[in-house]
């Protein structure tokens, strides 16, 4: 199982992309958080998400993170966000709606959210530790180390969004295909990486996916925001002579999702077997 | 944790060994996919011998050559790219003339002039003309490898800065592990003291302290315990002046990061890049299968 199979249909290549998204979610969870920053700036491409959405749960995760074990902290209210003024109001509980059908926030009372248990497990502990020694302390400078932060807490809003919404952005399915060279699974499901996609590969790869029916209308311009996207998180490195991946990228999230898969396919095969 | 299990103490007393090993074996990697005349291959394809090689970039640039040298390497990589690009062998020989002009441009005293040609000699870099008319030419291997890629330095298309960018960072890699090779090779014929120039030395020796014999591989997080662990085992036990060693360690990171050897910073210490430690685990494998065909044990 190569980046053939993911990239000539567009379903492989759709659970591919979903996969990677709860790979690396689980690999945050692990407490490798520093996976999370590659996917920073991600909410702005989701296309069911608006930008006030992202200011409340950044929010909300960064008030929550000073005292994750003190529930009061949950809890939000729709006058205390800043950066919105007051008659910018329904936005705001625009936002607050769309959390709560993403199933990331509960309503606990008119203009009142909380976040759920499991956000704070999966979203919250494992950065809570970086705020709190970064923001949160006055003392400390370290200038350094905040945009790390920001984007850690952006990437993983990002991931948990897609995840939750169990949808993703065209321009991110692209790019997971675009990766997908850099692993492989072999027959007995050993599972091989490389830290380099040539020319070669990048343009096949690209071939497939630009003729698969749902890709096809607008595949230029989702081609074109997934390198973008790429080169500014720093996911490629170096493009000549070849494309050249970062490799806690190709460790974390594209072979572990490659694995999944084919654990997937694997599973199938035997029920079908059986029956 | 204590420090015998953070740290590889066998590797840390084989350093020089290893190191070595490590060398020869990223020049065997390039010879084997850009010249295709060896054999040993551990990297599957041509791309990851660049990107490996990128690695290596501007460590000619450091203490390893003074400057005027470092100035007739340029100009003669700058010839090979032109004659890749030119399919035109005949500009790899270089006359009397060209050897003067090297002396008036780079201002080399002429009673000097062989005391800087000499060690492009000894590295081959250079080597005696084949034919009456010239004084040297580049050697046939020297060639092989930095010819493709240097064309790109001389054939500058204005809308590919970064291709320009990055090419120049491979020809540096391939010209530096070239040179890395041969003084390698060279002072292990005579015995001399090695050349590997110690910022490059560190930081391949905290890569092979990580190395875990168990299953063959270099855990690729360089944790803070190892690089103290490797700090102490030098300072304290092999008694290498303080001082020195903090300068020494100042460049060998600053070297780490600018190549992008070390990736990323995790929570349990520096990531390292995958290429970097796979040329280091074949190292140590070609060193170790060095050992028993010399102690004859099967």
């Amino acid at each position: 199982m190569n980046f053939m199979t993911v990239t000539r249909k567009y379903a492989p290549l759709r659970r591919f992309a979903g996969k990677a998204v709860e790979v690396a979610l689980e690999a945050v969870k692990d407490g490798k958080v520093e996976i999370a920053q590659y996917f920073a700036k991600l909410l702005y491409f989701l296309p069911f998400t608006s930008r006030s959405v992202e200011k409340v749960l950044t929010y909300a995760v960064i008030k929550s993170s000073k005292d994750p074990q003190d529930p009061a902290m949950y809890e939000i209210n729709i006058n205390e966000i800043p950066d919105f003024d007051p008659d910018e109001r329904d936005k705001v509980a625009q936002a607050f709606k769309s959390l709560c059908e993403l199933g990331i926030a509960e309503a606990v009372g008119v203009d009142r959210i909380k976040l759920r248990v499991d956000v704070v497990n999966n979203v919250v502990r494992p950065i809570a530790p970086f705020i709190a020694e970064n923001i949160s302390e006055l003392k400390k400078i370290n200038i350094e180390d905040v945009p790390y932060v920001t984007k850690t807490v952006s990437g993983i809003s990002a991931l948990y969004i897609m995840y939750k919404a169990n949808r993703l952005p065209t321009s991110f399915t692209i790019m997971m295909g675009l990766l997908s060279p850099t692993a492989w699974v072999e027959k007995n499901g050993k599972v091989n990486r490389k830290t380099t996609i040539s020319y070669n590969e990048w343009l096949t790869v690209k071939r497939n996916m630009a003729s698969l029916k749902p890709l096809k209308y607008k595949f230029e311009v989702e081609y074109f925001k997934a390198i973008g996207f790429m080169h500014e998180n720093r996911i490629i490195i170096g493009s000549y002579p070849s494309f050249e991946v970062i490799g806690s990228v190709v460790d974390l999230v594209v072979a572990p999702a490659f694995k999944r898969l084919y654990d997937l396919r694997r599973q199938r095969a035997t029920i079908r077997a059986r029956k | 944790m204590s420090s015998g299990s953070t740290v590889n103490r066998w590797a840390l007393k084989h350093y020089k060994g290893l190191t070595e090993e490590t060398i020869l074996t990223a020049m065997d990697e390039l010879e084997a996919h850009i010249a295709n005349t060896k054999k040993v291959k551990f990297l599957s394809s041509k791309d990851e011998v660049y990107a490996l090689a990128k690695r290596f970039k501007g460590v000619l640039y450091r203490p390893f050559f003074k400057q005027k040298p470092m100035r007739i390497i340029q100009a003669l990589i700058d010839r090979c790219g032109q004659a890749y690009h030119d399919k035109n062998p005949e500009l790899l020989y270089i006359s009397k003339r060209t050897v003067d002009e090297w002396v008036t441009v780079f201002q080399i005293p002429p009673e000097k002039a062989n005391d800087y040609i000499r060690p492009l000699l000894v590295v081959k870099i250079l080597e005696p003309s084949d034919r009456r008319e010239y004084v040297y030419k580049v050697s046939q291997e020297f060639f092989r490898l930095v010819g493709e890629p240097a064309q790109y330095v001389v054939d500058v298309r204005p809308s590919d800065p970064v291709k320009y960018k990055e090419s120049t960072e491979v020809v540096s890699g391939i010209a530096s592990i070239y040179v890395l090779s041969h003084s390698v090779r060279i002072s292990q014929q005579v015995k001399e003291g090695t050349r590997i120039p110690w910022f490059l030395k560190l930081a391949m020796i905290y890569t092979l302290s990580g190395f875990d014999s168990v299953n063959n591989k270099i855990r690729s997080v360089l944790e803070p315990a190892r690089i103290n662990a490797v700090d102490n085992y030098f300072v304290i036990e092999k008694g290498f002046p303080v001082e020195l060693w903090r300068s020494i360690r100042v460049d060998t990171f600053t070297y780490m990061t600018e190549n992008n050897i070390i990736e990323d910073t995790t929570r349990d210490g520096y990531k390292l890049n995958a290429l970097w430690t796979r040329l280091h685990e074949e190292g140590v494998r070609r060193f170790v299968q060095r050992i028993r065909a010399r102690y004859r044990i099967p």
